[in-house]
């Protein structure tokens, strides 16, 4: 599915009226770029760029969208100002803890024209897209040749227990090899 | 929203980052790459129907009227009252006769007050998308749009507006 405006728009509508299965094409729409931006943009760390995705994402369902006014349908650039102003707060709370002000204002002051600047183009900036495309390549080529069995079995999750269910570590073992088919060894770092 | 669909959205939150995670790990590649296999692992999610999609013919009804009522009050505010006083007179129809009864033109013949001609079509159009909602839905936007403009002029708008109905209806029940 494309990730264009409108079904950015259409997501959020139906989020508002309580289908929360709705979260799950936005986050495929956009916390591959909002980590990109995280990331890239504002010096997050991975685990600081994570949380801002998740805490954005639960912003959002817990009372953020009862905010979204359907009228204006802002899409993509309303999901990027709750981004961005939980960016902000996470670059606060990291100033606070560092007590290097001179550093995060200036990427404070980045960040929240950058909101401004994304949230009026309402584009994703071509800089964030995807680096490496190869890899990307792989991981989908692979995914696709799983059975359907397969994927089912991963996107149940590991299940209870402390070894979890027996077809989701035999899916992910055959991802893997469907994986290093496509794109070679891993080494492991 | 309310808060059960909330707790179950947060559920999907977290279950999503973890699946990634550890199919990132799964696969051998740095966890700075789970965003990235996460987009490829629900790529193709569909949204299923909205849960609450109308079942009943009361909840028709109510959708009916609520989707009336909005698009009246945004595009021929001054009409607003006059709608509210045509539904008192058909909300006890069936929900097909708002439909298919009120097909022809000047429809609201005989409704006896003025401003109900031009507000019947606008509540038999929506009456017939609240009705076909799940084939719409399951029909590509283009496709979804071409039967909504196709319905709109066959009760006499004009094609622009037939367009914008076509926007505002797809926008309402999930298929742009």
């Amino acid at each position: 599915m494309d990730c264009e405006k409108n079904y950015i728009h259409q997501l959020l509508v139906q989020l508002k009226d309580n289908n929360d299965e709705a979260v799950r094409p936005l986050m495929d729409c956009l916390s591959e770029v909002f980590y990109k931006a995280a990331v890239g943009k504002y010096q997050l760390s991975h685990e600081e760029a994570q949380d801002a995705i998740q805490q954005a994402f639960v912003r959002i369902v817990d009372g953020g969208i009862d905010k979204y006014v359907e009228e204006k349908g802002g899409g993509p650039g309303w999901m990027w100002r709750v981004f961005g102003r939980v960016v902000i707060d996470i670059l606060r709370q990291k100033q606070n803890r560092l007590r290097r002000e001179e550093s995060l204002d200036e990427t404070l002051e980045k960040a929240q024209n950058d909101i401004l600047v994304q949230e009026a183009s309402e584009k994703e900036d071509p800089g964030w897209s995807v680096e490496h495309e190869e890899e990307k390549k792989a991981v989908q080529k692979a995914w696709d040749a799983l059975s359907i069995v397969d994927r089912k079995a991963i996107l149940r999750g590991r299940g209870p227990g402390t070894y979890g269910r027996t077809e989701y570590w035999t899916a992910l073992k055959q991802a893997r090899v469907l994986f290093e088919t496509f794109y070679g060894p891993i080494r492991q770092s | 929203m309310d808060a059960q669909a909330a707790a179950r959205a947060k559920a999907h939150v977290r279950e999503m980052m973890e699946n990634a995670a550890a199919f990132t790990e799964a696969l051998g590649l740095p966890r700075e790459k789970m965003f990235t296999v996460l987009s490829v692992m629900y790529k193709d999610t569909v949204v299923a129907a909205q849960p609450a999609t109308v079942t009943s013919t009361d909840a028709l009804k109510n959708r009916i009227f609520q989707l009336s009522e909005e698009y009246i009050g945004t595009k021929m505010k001054a009409q607003l009252p006059s709608f509210h006083t045509l539904w008192e007179r058909i909300k006890t129809l069936p929900v097909e006769a708002l439909d298919m009864g009120m097909q022809q033109r000047a429809p609201s013949a005989g409704l006896g007050f003025a401003g109900s001609q031009s507000l019947m079509p606008v509540v038999s159009l929506i009456s017939w998308a609240v009705i076909n909602q799940s084939s719409l839905t399951a029909s590509t936007p283009e496709k979804a749009k071409e039967a909504i403009v196709k319905e709109a002029e066959s009760r006499g708008f004009p094609r622009s507006q037939s367009y914008a109905f076509a926007l505002y209806l797809q926008s309402r029940l999930g298929n742009s």
